[in-house]
């Protein structure tokens, strides 16, 4: 009997599905969601300096660490020059 | 498939335009199946109309994973916003259609609009996830686990909602 029910539920649903195969959007509807899609852009300013950013963010982290090398690097050289020139004053004296 | 993806790859890289072939390649479909989820044409076309400003968003922004086929990912869009669409109907009124409208035209026209008609009074008792299930194996002919992708769950919870669906519109046939 439940079985019966549901076969005759899927017959009818299959026959609404035949009967609606008909249905389609109205005439202009693709050129509606053109605009819609277009608008849609035009709002996304900040997406799209967000997406610029994110773009940028490995050339970023590059750059740090090659300033941080540079920077450690500087600072070694900064040292050496300070002490050779602590030690030439020590010479003198 | 090879002109949707190509599109797609096109919309991705900034091209707009490129959006339109996907549109005019898929339209028909989607709106067929957002009328048969909602009940209704117009409330149909504004459905798909948000779900495709949705999905040109994902392609643009890079969230569109590739995980299925641009056609059930868009059908996964619409039937989503269709089931949204459905929740939100208690607060607002139900839009009908007219045979009047142009999308009616013809003896065809008029025929789908009054099977859209019986459909909704069917249905009208499911609940909006239950519905779209039932729809989308016994009104267009989907598989189980090609319903569980579109909706985004198991299969497992696709079977539940049917045969809750089922035992609804079993009681409903009894009374």
């Amino acid at each position: 009997m439940k079985r019966e029910v549901d076969e005759a539920m899927d017959e009818r649903l299959a026959g609404i599905g035949r009967r609606t195969a008909a249905l389609r959007p109205r005439a202009g509807f693709d050129d509606r969601v053109m605009r819609a899609v277009k608008a849609s852009g035009t709002h996304g300013l900040f997406e799209d300096v967000l997406r610029a950013a994110r773009a940028m963010v490995p050339v970023a982290v590059m750059a740090a660490a090659l300033a941080m090398g540079w920077a450690v690097r500087t600072d070694q050289a900064a040292d050496m020059s300070l002490a050779a020139t602590f030690d030439a004053v020590e010479l003198e004296w | 498939m090879d002109d949707l993806d190509e599109a797609v790859r096109r919309v991705v890289r900034g091209d707009t335009d490129a959006f339109r072939r996907i549109v005019d390649a898929t339209s028909e479909g989607l709106v067929r199946l957002g009328a048969r989820i909602v009940g209704s044409l117009s409330e149909a076309e504004d459905v798909v109309q948000d779900s495709y400003v949705k999905a040109y968003q994902a392609l643009t922004s890079g969230r569109f994973e590739r995980r299925s086929s641009v056609t059930t990912w868009l059908r996964h869009i619409v039937t989503n916003t269709a089931i949204d669409s459905l929740r939100s109907r208690s607060r607002r009124p139900v839009p009908s259609d007219t045979i009047a409208e142009s999308g009616w035209d013809g003896e065809a026209g008029a025929e789908a609009h009054m099977a859209l008609a019986e459909l909704n009074e069917l249905l009208g008792a499911l609940p909006p996830d239950q519905r779209a299930a039932v729809v989308l194996q016994s009104v267009e002919g989907h598989a189980v686990s090609e319903i569980a992708v579109i909706l985004g769950c198991s299969e497992g919870a696709v079977e539940q909602r049917l045969v809750r669906a089922r035992a609804t519109l079993r009681e409903r046939s009894a009374s």
